[in-house]
């Protein structure tokens, strides 16, 4: 099968890569004193690239200026080829922009102009500015980019001949060169005799005009995919408010889901990284009671857990972290049953991310003969033990026991059925030895006990 | 003019005429005489439940234990701040699953929307809520219509003192009690006017006496220990 590739330039990554919100602000990018991009808005004030800084902020006086930032265009763009790696297996990140070979995506996503336009599509609903040319090298794909054409596959060879050598990235001395022997197209070149070429050509131009003309293959380093999720988005205006921070939320949990879902696999825990504007970070760790993948899920107890936290400054930075993956596995649904165990999951999330993870337990019997040690409320719901029959037991335990005195009468309490002794715990250096009693107390039923060392009386439960 | 049908609303349980036979989900609460005067024979399986008292650690645990005896299915029951910790040995001495009731600790003011949340649900059968805080009645009316959107029973424990408040609640009812035995008494409930207090005696069966002599021995061990 014949190669396609697909050339995705993004025109505005060195803004985007600082703060997505760039499109709101006059905000220039420079590099050694020059502006090397301007927001849609500087621009409207007359900042261009090339610019001085100082021309610049003549122009437009309340311009805000940002260094470039080399490493976050390219944590950017590897997020982008996460993104691209779900049109294809074959994504590669060159001249500042993805590579993507489309020829053996056609059978999932039909030809080469609707793979365009879903790409197209998905970029414009995150706004984000694409430009997009397709070439049977990349370099082929690279000389219409910078015409801003995007030839179909079957005009690939006509476009080419007409194509000017401007448009090819040969540095300026062999350009002139060139043009000094009469190429002024690609067509040119290409009906001159091969022999001809390689012996009148330096030999580097030569590579790259014979790889622009599709007869030799250059080897692109293909990405690959990291095991764990984490994006970020960079705001230049920090966010000040909770609800501000939702659609931001929003965008990276979908993110998340499209991610998990490409894998077949759920997480129970995630992480949100909060970057402040005054440097400092915090993380919010959000815990699953079963395995998610879902962008509603992964959002409702994450969103819950955020409101319940106050924010000291604006935030400047957003992340979020999957490391813990799982198989997904399909909710089990019961036609006999009214509701499926996915609610209460999903129930259970929501509670614990708003009101906290000690918020809920089960009650649950342990084996263990003292009362305290019992009965365990237990989150996770353990299975209560199978045990002799016992005695009575109060509905409600007082914990901790509270101390009578040295005479259950003198406290009011009218003993009724006892003594239950209780002796035990040698083994974890907790010993208790009490006698329990049943007593009448103020029209209700208390469970009592004497400690058989100290001899004090202590409530130890209620009855109904 | 346009004329609305109340029909709809009539069919769903939505909306009663007082004194008019309704047929209610109910469930059974486990107590006879108390069953007799509640509109189909049990508490309103869908409903909010308001339940005034002054001794909120005993009364109401001790009617939500009889229903729950009577009404166990897939669904959880969930105590919503209860005064005490809930003893797994008893629940099961009792007749009931411990894994199937949960018990959530919040803050007053979290109380309305974790109410919510739990009434919403379908995994949830029913929830006894104690709260020391006070609700509006918008934040009452938004619990009545959860509890008829997830279906689920709510028994919301509050103080006698909110008894001549109006409250959305489409059943109220105050428990109190005396030595031997204790009342229900129904003052608000659909399709029903108000009804005296049923008054149930204590069961005190469980309890076997332990004979004097044997106390007194304890008794006089106790204090020869002391000395």
């Amino acid at each position: 099968m014949t190669p396609l590739y697909m050339q995705l330039d993004f025109p505005e990554l060195p803004l985007e890569a600082l703060g997505v919100d760039y499109q709101d602000l006059k905000i220039a990018v420079y590099a050694q004193n020059l502006v090397v991009k301007a927001s849609p808005k500087a621009t409207a004030s007359g900042v261009l690239p090339g610019m001085t800084l100082q021309l610049a902020l003549t122009l437009c006086p309340e311009l805000k200026t940002l260094p470039a930032a080399p490493n976050k265009q390219r944590r950017l763009l590897y997020q982008l080829a996460h993104w691209a790696y779900q049109y294809s297996h074959q994504v590669a990140i060159r001249n500042q922009g993805l590579c993507i070979e489309i020829a053996r995506s056609e059978r999932l996503f039909g030809d080469p102009n609707s793979i365009q336009t879903q790409l197209r599509q998905a970029c414009q609903s995150a706004a984000r500015p694409v430009r997009m040319a397709f070439g049977n090298t990349p370099e082929m794909a690279d000389v219409f980019l910078k015409q801003g054409i995007c030839p179909e596959p079957h005009a690939f060879a006509d476009t080419l001949k007409q194509s000017p050598l401007s448009a090819t990235p040969i540095p300026m001395a062999q350009l002139k060169r060139l043009t000094n022997m009469g190429f002024r197209t690609l067509g040119d070149y290409l009906q001159m005799p091969s022999r001809s070429r390689q012996k009148r050509i330096p030999e580097s131009t030569y590579r790259l005009l014979e790889a622009i003309s599709g007869r030799s293959q250059t080897l692109l380093q293909w990405f690959a995919p990291a095991p764990n999720f984490q994006q970020s988005l960079e705001f230049l205006r920090g966010l000040e408010t909770h609800d501000m921070l939702r659609f931001p939320m929003h965008r990276l949990v979908q993110d998340a889901e499209r991610w998990l879902r490409q894998r077949q696999t759920a997480t129970d825990r995630i992480q949100w990284h909060l970057a402040f504007e005054r440097g400092h970070h915090e993380t919010l760790a959000v815990r699953f009671n079963q395995p998610q993948w879902q962008a509603d899920a992964l959002f409702d107890s994450s969103w819950l857990s955020l409101c319940g936290r106050t924010l000291k400054e604006p935030i400047t930075g957003l992340t979020l972290q999957i490391q813990e993956l799982v198989s997904a596995t399909p909710d089990r649904r019961d036609l006999f049953l009214k509701h499926n165990d996915s609610d209460r999951h999903r129930l259970l999330d929501r509670l614990r991310a708003r009101l906290g993870e000690q918020a809920i337990t089960t009650p649950c019997r342990l084996p263990d003969p003292r009362p305290e040690k019992a009965n365990c409320c237990n989150e996770e719901g353990q299975h209560s033990a199978v045990l002799p029959a016992l005695p009575p037991r109060p509905i409600w335990l007082v914990e901790p026991p509270c101390l009578i005195g040295t005479s259950p009468e003198a406290s009011g309490h009218r003993l009724l059925q006892g003594p239950e002794r209780i002796e035990s715990g040698w083994w974890d250096a907790q010993p208790v030895c009490r006698k329990y009693w049943v007593s009448w107390y103020q029209e209700r039923f208390a469970w009592i006990y004497q400690d058989q060392h100290l001899k004090s009386w202590w409530l130890a439960g209620w009855f109904t | 003019m346009q004329t609305v049908s109340l029909r709809p609303l009539f069919d769903a349980g939505r909306l009663w005429k007082g004194n008019s036979t309704l047929t209610l989900p109910v469930t059974d609460t486990g107590l006879e005489p108390l069953n007799a005067t509640l509109t189909g024979g049990g508490w309103p399986a869908h409903m909010m439940i308001e339940w005034l008292t002054d001794q909120p650690e005993s009364l109401p645990i001790h009617c939500a234990l009889h229903t729950w005896r009577q009404h166990q299915d897939d669904r959880w029951m969930v105590f919503v701040n209860p005064p005490h910790t809930p003893c797994a040995e008893a629940l099961l001495q009792q007749g009931l699953n411990p894994q199937r009731i949960d018990c959530i600790q919040c803050a007053d003011q979290e109380s309305a929307w974790c109410l919510e949340q739990l009434a919403q649900s379908a995994c949830i059968a029913s929830i006894v809520a104690w709260s020391a805080g006070t609700y509006h009645n918008t934040q009452l009316r938004r619990l009545q219509l959860a509890c008829q959107q997830g279906q689920t029973q709510l028994f919301l424990v509050r103080e006698t003192t909110v008894r001549n408040h109006a409250s959305p609640a489409p059943m109220r009812a105050q428990l109190h009690q005396d030595q031997e035995r204790f009342a229900v008494e129904v003052f608000k409930q659909p399709g029903a006017s108000a009804k005296p207090a049923v008054w149930i005696p204590h069961a005190f069966d469980w309890v076997h006496t332990t004979p004097p002599a044997q106390r007194k021995i304890t008794t006089i061990k106790t204090l020869s220990d002391v000395h």
